[in-house]
């Protein structure tokens, strides 16, 4: 877990899943991404999840350190975590963060989330 | 910020809310007397009205996010709020309100009564939080070894995802034209 008396706890950047396919220039911007998804399955063993997009993107996501969360299949999950790409491997989310949105808006989701990016490009400090 | 005497200050008597990435740009416009008691700073925020710069002073805000490190003590809860904006927005609950209110005679019984339902409610509600929940709070900015952070007052923990999306629009349409916050160069 990480301290909260650290203050270098980076904070999820919100992208959809195919926002993380490469080019794409959120993976020069950050390591830690909070995805949406709708979970296609999960495996109990080694608790990688593949969740999926609307348009079909899809993304495994490792939970092995997420408790108390139930994998339902089809329900919308949110997580948290580092992208992992080492050569060779496929592009997975180390997920520290998990939690069920079933009974979200996609469609005002989506709305907000491109206002909030405008917005922040108003506000982003320069540091 | 601090010592810029010639800028108008607004002080505003309810809670702002705000994103993490205008959290951040709180900035420190007066000092207590006391060195020590960095909670009774003055923090406001930059923004312009009618064409006219000033200082919004932010005595209470509202702020929300999702849990990413909880860490629980006997004396307080601390948590990070990850609102994916800006940077993490560092929270603290104390828990020993009991303890550090001086003992009060039957003249004050009123003051006893609140302070013992909010040492509480306090206990209650950092049961409440969990990582990864999703949790709106309500308190005062302060800061701790020069780190800004919130004393909570109150907070909930949300069910709704739903609510995380109205406050993100809430905020940001209360930026824009309600507050009129401005963007602040470091």
């Amino acid at each position: 877990m990480a301290s909260t008396s650290s203050p270098y706890v980076q904070p999820g950047v919100i992208v959809r899943l195919r926002e993380l396919q490469p080019p794409s220039p959120f993976l020069q911007l950050s390591g830690t991404f909070r995805v949406m998804g709708r979970l296609m399955s999960y495996d109990i063993e080694t608790g990688m999840a593949i969740i999926c997009d609307e348009d079909g993107t899809s993304l495994p996501v490792c939970t092995q350190h997420i408790r108390n969360l139930q994998f339902r299949t089809n329900s919308l999950f949110q997580f948290i975590g580092e992208l992992s790409s080492q050569p060779h491997q496929e592009m997975y989310l180390q997920a520290r963060v998990g939690r069920n949105v079933d009974g979200i808006d996609v469609k005002l989701y989506n709305r907000a989330l491109e206002l909030r990016r405008k917005f922040e490009a108003k506000f982003k400090l320069d540091t | 910020m601090a010592g810029t005497g010639k800028t108008e200050q607004d002080e505003e008597d309810y809670h702002v809310h705000l994103l993490s990435v205008n959290f951040h740009s709180l900035q420190v416009v007066s000092r207590p007397s006391v060195p020590s008691s960095s909670s009774s700073c003055k923090w406001a925020l930059q923004r312009t009205r009618d064409r006219r710069t000033s200082l919004m002073v932010v005595k209470r805000l509202e702020v929300m996010g999702l849990a990413v490190a909880v860490d629980r003590k006997e004396k307080y809860l601390r948590f990070l709020l990850d609102d994916g904006s800006g940077a993490c927005i560092p929270c603290i609950l104390w828990l020993n309100l009991l303890s550090l209110t001086p003992r009060l005679n039957q003249s004050h019984l009123h003051c006893a009564v609140t302070t013992q339902v909010q040492a509480e409610l306090s206990v209650e509600e950092a049961s409440k939080v969990r990582l990864g929940s999703l949790i709106r709070v309500q308190g005062r900015p302060s800061s701790f070894n020069g780190n800004l952070q919130v004393t909570v007052s109150s907070l909930q923990v949300e069910s709704d995802p739903n609510a995380e999306l109205l406050h993100w629009l809430d905020c940001m349409r209360l930026a824009l034209r309600n507050y009129g916050l401005v963007a602040v160069q470091h």
